[in-house]
């Protein structure tokens, strides 16, 4: 009797102390997300800077900001798939990182849509994306929720993804993502 | 002759057929082994052989393994770094990248990112083009998938490469001012991004500096690259309007070193930029295209002025040569304004002009140190004083014309290595016509205002120069 009660406490610690483990893997991984999109802003904020810094700029530079928000977003997304695989599920902050960094990888996309022409698609990709992964049961949409970082585009700060669609017309060219298919946009070539 | 050409391709063919007949594992084999034994010929060469077997229709079942592919071009790309540091050949660092590449491609070893990464910035830093910033985003990314690797901890090793990092981001950012064509912000967000990113871990206090040096210099200074730029803009400019001097490429010229001036972060570039507008204005000016002759000469004066003046201020940190070349450009740009406004005494006001032209001349002749004669050793001294004793002359004023006469003679004795003693023992042909205008305005400074003593030794020496000075235009006339 002794040794069944000792048994199935060690098999109940166990149980436990494995559990304890993968919330804390779980933590971990969910920390790397928020400092990741926060790096994400943070190479989004230094883009605005160059480009307000001399508007007549671009090339390498522009092109390497690109790239380098793309690796960050790629990161975030393999940490999403990893919670997805973990569980079979996502939480909404999780959800909502993904779509916010996602949103800025297409806002980065944009700035060179009229030198590269399959960028104007892969921000439409993005923003789908970021779009499909926001859709959830909170009242207020996440494009009008509150940015967890300030983004400063020149000397204008905003606050939410929203507003920065707006002010920088980029809204309505995303809205085309949705209208066309394989039209022509206003950036570059037929697509 | 001909049974051994025949031996010879008998035994060549069954080399080859040998080389062929090995599998791919033993091939395999072999580069590891010669990898270890730093053969690296041989394991390039290896290394092709797999590459070439695996291409064939139908390839060994090794060649399926992305394990073993993989590691053949990761073997076949360090042996290509390590045969590049000997022959220090961009095309073999070239391959060298392109097998990491594919190594990457096959499978996506962060470490790998890192290299190909590395070695892609030091192509651009030999190759001096620092406006190839992919080998900093590939590295970066090797870097922060290590990052994730090793579970989101920075390990020792990492900070190493975040420095190897942040040491070629630096250098990349000096290449030669011709190539640096970015503006500096990315490097410098890298180099800060990087700091964050090492002092995740515990650092010593050797590396704990290091980071702290280099995010402040990233974040106060951007590696003066802003200043860099514009330098190597306006160097660039420079050039064309060397070859096309006309107003545009002039105001670009004066623009971009105005603005590298502006963000210049050390005393010698500033002063080095002073110089530079200074030489570009008096050049536009000797061009006369812009028809402002007064206004850029004005311009070189001052800038020259500035530069002197940082100069004299903080001496300690402007290099000899550059030192030089401010007292040259300033010494000239004081001797045409005064020769400008000497040849405008014909059309105008004549006194107002004289009176300029005195007051500019006078400002070389005022010596900025304790006990000099002059601010400084210049080799057109002898010229500017012969043009101001012409205004003293033309003045009226004898103490001032006097005075400069005197320092223009014997400045032109000193730059022609002669003693007023024994002149004519010695003078030659070419001497005694650089002598003579300085000895003609003497004698008319010393008929106008009577200095009697003057003319009486001036007579034979004027003589004897203009008899040697005769010889040597009847000997090119000749």
């Amino acid at each position: 009797m002794k040794v069944f009660f000792l048994v199935g406490l060690l098999i109940i610690i166990w149980g436990n102390s494995a559990n304890v483990r993968a919330q804390a893997i779980e933590m971990k991984l969910e920390e790397q997300m928020v400092a990741l999109e926060r790096d994400v802003v943070r190479i989004y904020n230094e883009l605005q800077k160059f480009l307000s810094d001399d508007p007549a700029r671009r090339g390498n530079e522009l092109l390497a900001f690109e790239s380098l928000i793309t690796i960050y977003v790629d990161e975030v997304l393999n940490l999403y798939d990893t919670f997805w695989r973990m569980k079979g599920t996502t939480l909404e902050s999780q959800q909502n990182i993904a779509a916010r960094c996602l949103m800025f990888r297409a806002l980065t996309y944009l700035e060179r849509a009229n030198k590269n022409s399959t960028n104007y698609a892969k921000a439409c990709e993005d923003y789908k994306k970021a779009l499909y992964l926001s859709q959830n049961k909170l009242e207020e949409p996440l494009l009008s929720s509150k940015l967890p970082h300030e983004v400063w585009v020149g000397k204008k700060l905003y606050t939410r993804l929203a507003d920065l669609l707006d002010s920088r017309s980029k809204n309505f060219q995303m809205i085309e993502c949705f209208r066309m298919t394989n039209g022509v946009s206003q950036f570059g070539d037929g697509k | 002759m001909k049974k051994f050409c025949l031996l010879l391709l008998i035994i060549g063919f069954a080399n080859v057929g040998g080389v062929l007949a090995q599998p791919v594992s033993t091939l395999y084999d072999e580069i590891q082994q010669s990898y270890r034994n730093q053969d690296y010929g041989r394991t390039v060469d290896l290394c092709r052989q797999i590459i070439v077997r695996c291409a064939e229709s139908v390839p060994d079942v090794e060649c399926r393994f992305t394990d073993v592919m993989k590691n053949v071009y990761r073997l076949k790309g360090f042996a290509e770094y390590n045969l590049y540091l000997k022959d220090r050949s961009i095309v073999t660092l070239d391959a060298a990248i392109l097998s990491l590449k594919k190594s990457y491609e096959l499978f996506g070893d962060p470490e790998i990112a890192f290299n190909f990464g590395y070695m892609e910035s030091l192509r651009a830093i030999e190759m001096q083009d620092g406006a190839y910033l992919d080998g900093l985003v590939h590295a970066w990314q090797g870097i922060l998938g290590l990052y994730a690797k090793d579970e989101w901890t920075v390990s020792q090793e990492l900070v190493e490469k975040i420095k190897t990092f942040i040491n070629q981001s630096v250098e990349l950012t000096i290449t030669p001012a011709d190539s640096a064509v970015t503006n500096g912000i990315f490097t410098s967000f890298m180099v800060r991004l990087a700091c964050d990113l090492a002092e995740k871990a515990y650092l010593g206090s050797q590396d704990s500096l290091f980071f702290r040096v280099y995010r402040k210099r990233a974040v106060e200074d951007e590696f003066n690259l802003r200043g860099n730029e514009w330098r190597a803009r306006g160097f660039s400019a420079q050039k064309d309007l060397n070859n096309y001097p006309d107003d545009y490429n002039y105001r670009t010229t004066r623009r971009y070193l105005e603005l590298a001036y502006k963000h210049a972060k050390s005393t010698e570039r500033q002063a080095e930029m002073l110089k530079e507008l200074t030489k570009v204005a008096l050049f536009m000016e000797k061009e006369g295209i812009n028809n402002q002759p007064e206004a850029d000469l004005q311009y070189a004066r001052e800038k020259a002025q500035q530069a002197y003046k940082i100069l004299v201020d903080r001496g300690a940190d402007i290099p000899l040569s550059l030192a030089t070349e401010i007292k040259k450009v300033y010494g000239n740009s004081i001797f045409r304004l005064v020769n400008y406004y000497f040849s405008f005494a014909d059309s105008t006001n004549r006194l107002n002009a004289y009176a300029r032209a005195k007051r500019v001349g006078e400002e070389l002749l005022v010596p900025d140190g304790f006990g000099r004669r002059q601010k400084f050793q210049w080799d057109g001294y002898e010229d500017l004083y012969l043009r101001l004793s012409e205004i003293g002359y033309e003045i009226g004023e004898k103490e001032f014309a006097v005075d400069m006469v005197d320092k223009a003679w014997k400045a032109a004795l000193e730059a022609n290595a002669l003693n007023q003693g024994n002149l004519c023992a010695h003078l030659d042909s070419h001497s005694a016509s650089e002598l003579l205008p300085f000895a003609r305005v003497y004698r008319q400074i010393a008929e106008r205002f009577g200095l009697q003593p003057v003319l009486h030794w001036l007579r034979p020496i004027i003589k004897c120069i203009a008899e040697n000075a005769r010889n040597l235009t009847s000997k090119e006339g000749a």
